[in-house]
């Protein structure tokens, strides 16, 4: 039964294929909206303010879009991330693909690090742009949490519904944790 | 029709009117000194800052997608993308 581990990891790649198919964006423009909209709606709530619409940059190159907050490295803290109110910082990469009137999901990571002192240190959410060959220690989508090289199978989840994890799931803990 | 809008405002318009907000779609556009693109030097900072976590220039990084043999990293995207090579994601 352990032995089925590959093969096991091998189908669920393949269900994030189906997942990933199933998902319909109108346009990598309204993307970038949503995710500016979202953050300015963060933004409005927090003590240190943020310019989301500054902070938030597109790149286009043939039909992929790149939507990037913050460092492509996180290195420290920099004027590019986006603070939350527990001090943690983002930062983010979404890749997507236009074509034939079609917009789908190719790759996102979404880094939240916490600050100094506080454990786990980092939360990543990944999707990679393709499968890996060892999907059970590399499923396409996954997150890490604290460790670069320990990835656990997430859903694939759209670019709003990963900051929702972020913004409210992650985020009230660290509060209650630091501000009890 | 144009609004023109602080980002305390678009972040009210969200927050006030979703149905208002449901019907702007993905109109929205910041109008700022920067822009919302990365200036070249924000480009070459980060194409840079890829190349030092690959260990591998930028060269080498399209050739390894020509050949199908890149890693399968969102980061390697972003870098393709940054390159002007998005025909190879």
């Amino acid at each position: 039964m352990p032995g089925g581990a590959p093969t096991r990891a091998k189908i669920l790649d393949g269900r994030y294929e189906e997942a990933l198919a199933s998902l319909g964006f109108p346009s990598a423009r309204d993307v970038t909206a949503q995710v500016r909209t979202y953050l300015q709606h963060q933004d409005a709530e927090l003590s240190r303010k943020n310019n989301a619409l500054r902070l938030v940059k597109q790149t286009v190159s043939q039909e992929i879009t790149s939507i990037t907050l913050g460092p492509t490295i996180d290195k420290g803290p920099t004027d590019q991330h986006f603070y939350l109110e527990s001090e943690s910082r983002l930062s983010f990469g979404i890749e997507i693909r236009e074509t034939q009137g079609r917009c789908s999901l190719v790759a996102y990571r979404f880094h939240l690090c916490l600050p100094d002192g506080m454990s786990p240190s980092f939360y990543r959410f990944d999707l990679n742009p393709q499968a890996h060959g060892s999907p059970l220690t590399e499923p396409r989508a996954h997150y890490h949490v604290a460790m670069e090289h320990i990835r656990l199978p997430s859903p694939v989840l759209t670019p709003v519904e990963v900051l929702d994890r972020i913004f409210q799931v992650i985020e009230p803990q660290l509060l209650e944790i630091r501000y009890p | 029709m144009i609004l023109w809008l602080s980002s305390y405002g678009l972040a009210n318009l969200s927050r006030f009117a979703p149905n208002f907000r449901s019907f702007v779609g993905g109109s929205i556009f910041p109008l700022s000194p920067d822009g919302s693109t990365l200036t070249p030097e924000e480009r070459a900072s980060r194409i840079a800052e890829l190349e030092g976590q690959f260990r591998m220039t930028s060269e080498q990084a399209i050739a390894q997608a020509v050949a199908g043999i890149q890693p399968s990293d969102p980061l390697f995207v972003e870098w393709l993308v940054l390159l002007d090579r998005g025909d190879l994601v």
